[in-house]
């Protein structure tokens, strides 16, 4: 037997040391992206604590600094916080500090990413995020709006209180308060700032741009010339469903729509869209602008669209007036929205869906009336070229012969341990941003960089008893633009398309990039409120707006952008709501997840009639039992995009072979993407001409295409391609396996989101969705406008911002089905039963 | 029976000490128990013992009213290490921090032993 292995002392001690001190300095500092570990792993004060703070305590009493009177908040069995004040500054307080409870981290990262401070929180992979940020300027722009309210304004004396709320909380958070996020980061919450709401506002503006797309049209007018261009991407929707209700018009106008032919680029012209192209990239890192990725002038076709509508006593089944409202955002894990009631005693009685970092509610409703939003989708933002002194860094910019001084500032960024880890120069002029660009120095101007009063107009506006006195209130509202709809209890509706529409010189037209050295080419003025897109009480006892072209040119003219998106949303509410005069709130909720779209019955008829005719004229054709087999498919779906639906998989791969072949000519020669893709209602106007140039494939020099040939090659490659991808057996497709929801978290941690979640979508319906569904239906809801108000509502996440809260995500498949919950509207503490009663939280004032 | 106690008597300290301060107190607590049973060449092994078994506890503790399983699910896979890794890295940072101050103090204040026995 070998004797024993002594090991000196002295070796094991060092051993032991070498460990201890690893595991020490893995517990105290982050290693690479590793956060502390002590701090993480601690079961009771690391990340494992959130778990004691998932749920609400029953009874909760807090201390609150500057507190006027008692609060008390009661949260109903749904998550929701009804407070009840004695002032708003007590209530804006309370919302303050509940608010930073349930979304703390979701407030500051909102905050850094328009501050272009992220990299400090999250490291420095997030310093491109924060150059395209500070270029912008929407940081700068929130600065001045905050600066501009004077001292005592009410806006601001309510922002304040707000903010003081979130940060009481913030002041004596607890190990099991700390949201989760920053546990992982291994960071503490910052101090908020009561301009940080001006923050959110810009993150709202960019959010809701419509982003401008002059540079893609550049490319585009090289690739298939000018006149082509302005006739696929025209000021006007060739199919007009407008928002302002046209007296007597019972269907939608279908514009006579000619288009030219296609030139054919040469080397200059490939050329000059490439510059176009890079330009755009170039600005899309900082600019509002769309980026390659997107590769599309179309907007909205198939990614984001927002609806509402709200029918008159008229034309409801209890003469009362409903509104419906049904905003479509990004989807995101926690949701952008926090709904909460406010009741202050003999003032605002108030319940919505707030943002939290601001104490307003964009969509709501009070006792009296209820109001919602769509994105007007204007054109408020150009690009000018201007002409500078130094084509590397430039300190004058040339107008009108004469020399300006360019506004140079230098900015630095830091990372997450508080070192400079890059610096730029950001350069206006004094229309905004300048950047530099293959297209040379191109400054941007933006109506959400310049003066707005949306705090103070919504302020106003909660308070409002009519759909009039509600619009007065917002007169002073003006970026972004949105079609805010409302209703009230005597029975009223209205729409306007509110915000600040430039008035631009020469034709008054923005779609294209100005002359920067001339002033001639300044907005020189803004639409006055009378000309505004609106309409109160309509004869046709109903109203709705799903981001289509507000006014019909041919009645109302006047330039309020280009490439407006489709008009499939707007026609088919509109035809549901003039098909019943005895609307319900449950026939409200089931509009809102209808499956079927106005544009299916164009494309799908025009194919199986050049499908039918092929089968019949050319019986020994290549692929003609593919197109028989596909054409009998085709035929026998109801035209419904259920997740059921099996007609809807070949239909949608039909729509993309279709696109495709039709719009080839947008191809820049060795890239594998369309510049642009004209929308789908140019498409349908299209099918009207069978011989168009358009339809020509370039790809088979030899041959001329027509309409019917590559609708019926469009048929014959959609019917192959899906077989390919989802089987053999077509009675195996589902089109719920297609579209779903992806609902990520804010940084798209894996194990935080919710994803492939089977939805109601379709291409054309009021709940569009490009495939990826990281965008739908942000907050549905209905409201009943009686004697009293009842409501039903829901959004796709939920209250809390604990990932392991039951409040996280719980009410996903609620909205999953296209259900909505009962609104609970207590007026006093006592209303709200013991029963839907889940926490009580009383703040007190602080000794 | 002594290691038992001493086991216990560790496990209850490091957890009220994590409890009432936080993780840092872990090799505190061993090294206290290292130097009282320095004798004993087991002792970093009890130590590491005690401290899972404290943490493993005090996760318990919380699981009775809280979701704990959820936080393993949720922070594991952000973290891209699993539920049960998750769990398993915690309890082997609290066995890495006593078994190495246990062992470290054993090694400064010595034993009988003039060298440890492999």
């Amino acid at each position: 037997m070998a004797a024993p292995i002594r090991v000196p002392r002295f070796v094991t001690g060092g051993v032991a040391a070498l460990a201890l001190a690893a595991a020490l300095h893995v517990g105290f500092r982050p290693v690479g992206s590793v956060p502390p570990l002590g701090q993480l792993l601690d079961p009771v004060h690391g990340a494992w604590s959130i778990a004691r703070a998932a749920e609400l305590p029953r009874e909760e009493q807090v201390p609150l600094e500057r507190l006027g009177a008692p609060v008390e908040v009661r949260y109903d069995d749904r998550g929701v916080p009804h407070i009840f004040a004695e002032s708003d500054i007590d209530a804006f307080r309370a919302l303050g500090w509940v608010h930073a409870r349930d979304r703390l981290f979701q407030m500051e990262l909102t905050q850094r990413s328009v501050a272009g401070t992220l990299a400090e929180l999250v490291g420095a992979r997030a310093l491109p995020l924060d150059r395209a940020a500070r270029a912008r300027g929407l940081d700068a722009a929130a600065e001045a709006r905050w600066a501009a309210l004077p001292p005592g304004d009410t806006s601001r004396v309510i922002i304040t209180a707000y903010m003081e709320g979130v940060n009481d909380f913030v002041r004596t958070l607890d190990d099991a308060h700390l949201p989760v996020e920053y546990r992982l980061l291994g960071k503490r919450p910052r101090v908020f700032q009561p301009q940080d709401t001006y923050y959110l506002l810009g993150a709202m503006a960019l959010t809701l741009s419509s982003q401008d797309d002059e540079l893609s049209r550049g490319a585009v007018e090289a690739l298939v010339g000018v006149e082509a261009t302005d006739a696929l991407f025209p000021v006007d929707a060739p199919i007009q469903e407008p928002i302002e209700p046209v007296a007597g018009r019972t269907a939608p106008r279908f514009a006579a729509v000619r288009i030219p032919a296609p030139t054919v680029p040469g080397p200059r012209e490939i050329a000059k869209a490439r510059r176009f192209l890079e330009a755009r990239d170039q600005l899309a890192a900082s600019f509002p602008v769309a980026s390659r990725a997107d590769a599309s002038l179309t907007r909205g076709d198939a990614v984001v669209g927002s609806n509402n509508w709200a029918v008159a006593p008229s034309r409801s089944a209890n003469g009362r007036a409903l509104l419906s409202g049904d905003p479509h955002l990004q989807l995101t894990l926690p949701s952008i929205w926090y709904e909460v009631h406010l009741v202050v005693a003999g003032g605002i009685d108030l319940y919505g869906v707030s943002l939290p970092l601001s104490p307003i509610v964009p969509i709501g409703f009070n006792r009296d009336v209820a109001w919602t939003a769509t994105n007007t989708t204007a054109d408020v933002m150009d690009f000018y070229r201007e002409t500078v002194d130094d084509s590397l860094a430039p300190t004058r910019y040339l107008v009108d012969g004469a020399w300006r001084p360019v506004e140079v500032r230098t900015t630095e960024y830091r990372g997450s341990s508080g070192r400079v880890i890059a610096t730029d120069t950001l350069r206006r002029t004094h229309r905004g941003p300048l950047r530099q660009s293959t297209l040379g120095w191109l400054s941007m101007r933006w109506t959400s960089l310049e003066a707005s009063d949306e705090a103070g107009a919504f302020r106003r506006a909660i308070r409002a008893t009519s759909a009039a006195e509600w619009y007065r209130a917002m007169e002073t509202y003006r970026a972004p633009a949105q079609n805010f709809l409302v209703a009230d209890r005597g029975g009223h509706i209205g729409i306007r398309s509110t915000g600040r529409y430039p008035v631009r010189p020469g034709d008054g037209l923005g779609n294209r990039i100005f002359d920067g050295a001339s002033s001639a080419s300044d907005w020189t003025g803004d639409w006055p409120l009378e000309r505004y897109p609106q309409a109160l009480d309509p004869a046709q006892g109903y109203l709705a707006s799903a981001n289509q072209q507000p006014l019909d040119p041919a009645v109302r003219p006047g330039y309020l952008g280009w490439d407006w998106p489709t008009p499939w949303r707007a026609i088919r509410i509109n035809e549901i709501l003039r098909a019943d005069a005895g609307m319900t709130p449950e026939k409200m909720r089931l509009a809102q997840v209808d499956p079927r779209s106005a544009l299916t019955e164009h494309v799908r008829g025009a194919v199986l009639a050049a499908a039918t005719a092929w089968i019949v004229a050319d019986t020994a054709a290549a692929g003609h039992a593919d197109v028989s087999a596909a054409t009998a498919f085709l035929e026998a779906w109801d035209g419904s995009f259920d997740p059921e639906s099996r007609g809807a998989v070949l239909y949608d791969a039909l729509l993309a072979e279709l696109t495709r072949r039709t719009w080839d000519e947008f191809m820049v020669p060795e890239e594998s993407r369309r510049v642009a893709t004209p929308s789908g209602a140019m498409l349908v106007r299209l099918l009207a001409d069978r011989t168009s140039a358009w339809w020509d494939d370039r790809s088979t020099a030899d041959i001329l295409e027509d309409r019917d040939a590559i609708l019926v090659t469009s048929l014959r490659e959609a019917w192959t391609t899906t077989r390919s991808r989802r089987g053999n057996d077509p009675q195996a497709w589902r089109w719920g396996n297609q579209r779903r929801a992806n609902i990520q978290h804010l940084l798209q941690l894996p194990g935080f989101g919710r994803e492939s979640i089977t939805v109601q979508s379709g291409p054309g319906t009021l709940s569009p969705n490009d495939g990826r569904g990281t965008h739908g239906a942000s907050w549905r809801f209905v409201v009943e406008l009686g004697d009293a108000i009842q409501a039903w509502g829901t959004y796709p996440g939920g209250q809390s911002g604990n990932p392991v809260s039951s409040r996280y995500a719980d009410r996903i498949v609620l909205w999953q089905k296209g259900e909505l919950s009962p609104l609970r509207l207590p007026r006093t503490p006592a209303e709200l039963s013991e029963r839907a009663l889940t926490s009580t939280l009383t703040f007190t004032p602080e000794p | 029976m002594q290691r038992t106690l001493w086991l216990a008597l560790g496990t209850a300290a490091t957890a009220v000490l994590t409890w009432a301060v936080g993780w840092w107190t872990v090799p505190i607590v061993s090294a206290a128990l290292a130097f009282v049973r320095r004798q004993d060449a087991a002792t970093p092994l009890l130590a590491a013992g005690a401290a899972m078994l404290a943490w493993g506890l005090l996760l318990a503790g919380i699981a009775l009213t809280a979701p704990v399983g959820e936080v393993m699910r949720v922070v594991g896979t952000a973290m891209g290490v699993g539920a049960a890794a998750l769990l398993a890295l915690t309890l082997a940072f609290a066995g890495l921090l006593a078994a190495s101050a246990a062992a470290l103090t054993r090694a400064i204040v010595g034993s009988r032993e003039p060298t440890a026995t492999l």
